[in-house]
């Protein structure tokens, strides 16, 4: 019953009404564009408390992103990804602490004007994927405010977000119309 | 410079990106969080005001060299907060991570808009975007069937 085919699809979808495209009114890509712009400060606002350039590192009590990366150790959601902080992460702490901040400072950042922000939500899932990972067990963690999180990224990938009031709709005609590389990237990207 | 709707186009969305970057600091205007988003203290607002005041001059006397200038203001901010973060406890931009992420967005905002190639006068050739786009090339029949 799953394994329904795709013809069998195409023709009901055939003899019925076509499929509707998403509406594309001022008011929804007003509505795309705030959720847009709330996404990137979300991230923007949680650089407040990394603080460069030690992040915190081997402090006692831990602080900072230290301790916030050692409870994925304490607090052991997928085996394997504990291993990986346990063994690589807290080791070369300042290094992975300096690559969260730029990553997320860039999530923040691109996302708040819509620019590559196709490519920008996937880094975006993939980031909350490792907080997800590190901190989903951690006592007093909302856990739904995580895959709210992933939701959210989603929906900024799945209608193309930068095309509503960002970036990516002023330039992506001249993107379009530009054979070089880096126009063809962002074509996609955005 | 350029051609007419394109370069309105671009011009709009430097004097957009200008004006956001200068009511930027109202968002750290609330004593703390979760109102107060972004840590700005009174130079910071200073480079935002003046930035976002070139930015918008550059879109609305079409001068791409000025938001080039503004953009590469906010870049240079930004790198500076981060070396001063890195080397002690005070900074003279008088701000935090999230300083640093703000201006950073402006810069990745205001830089390829200015530094945009001109656009071919014809706009009707454009090849549409599926889906949600920015609806300033549509036909009437699509934005009618479109509204909720």
């Amino acid at each position: 019953m799953l394994l329904l085919s795709h013809d069998c699809f195409a023709d009901h979808v055939a003899d019925s009404q076509p499929v509707e495209d998403l509406a594309s009114s001022r008011l929804t890509r007003g509505l795309i564009a705030a959720v847009r712009v709330m996404v990137g400060l979300l991230w923007i606002e949680n650089l407040a408390w990394k603080h460069p350039p030690v992040f915190g590192d081997r402090s006692d009590p831990p602080t900072d992103l230290y301790q916030w990366t050692l409870y994925g150790v304490q607090n052991v959601v997928f085996p394997p990804w504990a291993w990986f902080v346990d063994n690589l992460v807290l080791p070369n702490f300042v290094f992975f602490a300096w690559a969260t901040f730029i990553v997320e400072a860039c999530i923040g950042a691109f996302l708040l004007v819509g620019l590559a922000t196709r490519f920008w939500a996937l880094v975006g899932i993939a980031q909350t994927m490792a907080i997800i990972f590190s901190e989903l067990r951690t006592p007093n963690e909302w856990f739904w405010a995580y895959f709210l999180m992933i939701a959210a990224h989603v929906v900024l990938f799945a209608v193309a977000a930068g095309r509503a009031f960002g970036v990516d709709g002023v330039l992506r005609p001249l993107w379009q119309r530009n054979d070089d590389l880096l126009a063809r990237a962002l074509v996609v990207a955005s | 410079m350029n051609g007419g709707a394109a370069r309105s186009r671009l011009d709009r969305a430097a004097v957009v990106l200008g004006i956001g970057a200068a009511a930027s600091p109202l968002l750290g205007i609330a004593g703390r969080p979760p109102l107060k988003l972004i840590a700005f203290g009174l130079s910071a607002v200073i480079v935002a005001l003046l930035l976002g005041a070139l930015a918008v001059t550059g879109g609305l006397l079409s001068k791409r060299a000025l938001v080039v200038l503004a953009g590469t203001g906010f870049a240079a901010a930004a790198v500076l907060l981060v070396v001063q973060l890195s080397l002690g406890n005070s900074n003279t931009r008088g701000g935090d991570g999230s300083t640093v992420g703000v201006f950073l967005a402006f810069a990745v905002g205001l830089l390829p808009i200015g530094l945009a190639k001109e656009m071919p006068t014809n706009e009707s050739s454009n090849r549409q975007p599926k889906g949600v786009s920015d609806g300033s090339q549509q036909p009437a029949r699509r934005r009618a069937q479109g509204r909720p």
